[in-house]
């Protein structure tokens, strides 16, 4: 009976403890966590080095956080900022006009690093990937019965590949625009190709210095980012910013930006090939949707039977 | 007659600007900023901020007999197609020619301040020590690339200031504090990543066993003739 006692007590307590531990965590500040890489710090050899990589997440980017986590803590002291504490660190940074004047700037320099380099090590992947530019697209049924019964609709293949083309005519000459954007920053900062929300999802290259973003201008959808701060290039490249710029193409991760740009657009992500009601273009990379309208008609009215 | 290449012709136009050279060697501020960088720092950036003035004054040629000086402390008079270039590369090359004035290798000049500066120093931040913290502390909080300066300020007291990018204390209208700079460090990752990487304290501390407070004197009291 005494260690049943004892254990009830112990129960209690312990109990209690918990208790307190919640009600203790849901008044702390969200204290925001570094990431690995996710790839290995020699993955990008040998467009990026591997000591780079590594000081690059394990000290600038641990750095930034530290900041932001520090005016994280300070905020949740604050009674009317507290609400801050409870966002995202993209929304933060969105919302930063919100933020008190005391720690405005580590959330711009210190918010704004972490965020810019957790995109940044996603905008690249161990040898790249390739972005679709062919008008080559697949569609799975339920999205083309959703299709086939509208009036109208636009056809969304390869919507990334088929925006950059349609305004830059080529990928050569929009990869031209972002490198010469990347290039001109003076001093420290970022290149980026954002979609803008408010305008129809139009693509632009933008540079912000510091660690500024387009994150900080309301509707603005970063896509891809290029650190141009001399920490992400110095011990290789040196002074030769353009040839760092031009390599890293090598490494971009087109398929995540592919589907960034088709969150953004509310689209889910891109649909799953079912290989009959694939259609591809032949010569000249042009869209031919009434063809393709066409195929797809038959092989659904072949698939709805009688 | 002709005297070779720096023969001038019109003599009312300055002869375009030029990388001046090191009184010391490359290797010469080892261990503190190592041989590499400073080769990089000086035949490559310092050189890109000169050409690229050189372009900007070419746009406008009666800018060409304005000192350095002048062009820094007058830039957001300039005209507007050329006013960031000259800022930027006017700043970088006046800010740069400094530098390498600023630093002498170990022993071979003063690396403490003397004479007036000193009690300057020394009534203005209480000691050179203080002096040191204050500066460091400027330069360390320098977020992205810039400069921390030690300067005469407008009343002739001694002030500490950093500034961003390629700016200095004398351009008027863009500086926080404007002071005339007489020491300045260069904190862009450029000028101590291939040594210190991301640890800009350690560069910071290395460096005062460097910098030429001989050169620092004379401006002092340079400027406090004025």
């Amino acid at each position: 009976q005494q260690r049943l006692v004892f254990i009830a007590t112990m129960t209690c307590t312990t109990f209690q403890c918990i208790q307190l531990l919640a009600l203790l965590s849901v008044c702390k500040a969200q204290v925001f966590t570094l990431a690995p890489l996710p790839y290995a710090y020699n993955a990008l050899e040998p467009t990026i080095d591997t000591e780079t990589m590594q000081l690059h997440h394990d000290k600038h980017h641990a750095a930034y956080l530290t900041t932001l986590n520090a005016a994280m803590a300070t905020m949740s002291q604050n009674e009317s900022a507290k609400y801050l504490t409870n966002l995202t660190a993209e929304n933060l940074v969105r919302r930063i006009s919100e933020v008190p004047s005391g720690v405005y700037t580590s959330v711009r320099n210190g918010g704004g690093g972490f965020v810019n380099h957790n995109l940044f090590w996603n905008c690249m992947t161990p040898g790249g990937s390739a972005l679709n530019l062919s008008c080559e697209f697949t569609i799975n049924y339920q999205i083309f019965l959703q299709m086939h019964s509208q009036q109208s609709f636009t056809m969304r293949a390869a919507p990334l590949g088929s925006r950059i083309l349609s305004q830059w005519t080529s990928l050569e000459a929009f990869k031209k625009d972002f490198n010469d954007s990347a290039t001109k920053v003076f001093g420290s900062g970022w290149a980026w190709l954002v979609a803008d929300s408010a305008n129809a999802f139009r693509l632009s290259v933008m540079s912000t210095p510091n660690q500024d973003s387009p994150w900080m201008q309301a509707g603005l959808v970063p896509l891809l980012a290029l650190d141009v701060w001399e920490h992400a290039y110095y011990l290789k490249y040196r002074n030769v910013r353009a040839t760092y710029v031009t390599a890293w193409w090598g490494v971009v991760n087109w398929t995540g930006v592919e589907q960034r740009y088709a969150l953004a657009l509310g689209s889910p992500t891109l649909p799953t090939v079912a290989p009959n009601l694939i259609t591809r273009s032949s010569g000249a990379d042009r869209p031919r949707p009434a063809l393709a309208l066409l195929l797809l008609a038959a092989a659904a009215a072949a698939a709805m039977g009688p | 007659a002709l005297r070779g290449r720096h023969h001038q012709e019109h003599p009312r136009t300055q002869m375009a600007h030029a990388l001046p050279s090191l009184t010391y060697d490359y290797a010469a501020l080892e261990p503190f900023v190592d041989a590499t960088t400073m080769n990089i720092h000086h035949t490559k950036h310092h050189q890109a901020y000169i050409n690229n003035l050189n372009t900007a004054l070419d746009k406008h040629s009666e800018l060409k007999s304005l000192s350095l000086e002048e062009l820094n402390i007058k830039v957001t008079t300039l005209p507007e197609d050329v006013r960031t270039a000259i800022r930027n590369n006017g700043g970088g090359h006046w800010n740069h020619t400094m530098f390498w004035k600023w630093m002498a290798p170990v022993g071979s000049v003063n690396h403490a301040p003397i004479g007036s500066l000193k009690a300057a120093i020394d009534k203005d931040f209480g000691s050179f020590d203080v002096l040191k913290e204050k500066f460091n502390a400027a330069a360390a909080a320098r977020f992205g690339s810039g400069w921390a300066w030690l300067g005469v300020k407008e009343d002739g007291s001694l002030g500490i200031t950093s500034t961003p990018n390629q700016d200095n204390p004398m351009m008027d209208g863009v500086a926080d504090v404007k002071m005339t700079p007489i020491l300045g460090l260069d904190v862009w990752e450029h000028a101590y990543y291939l040594k210190y990487q991301n640890r800009r304290a350690d560069y910071l501390a290395s460096w005062w066993n460097i910098v030429n407070f001989d050169t620092v004197v004379e401006l002092y009291d340079a400027q406090a003739k004025k």
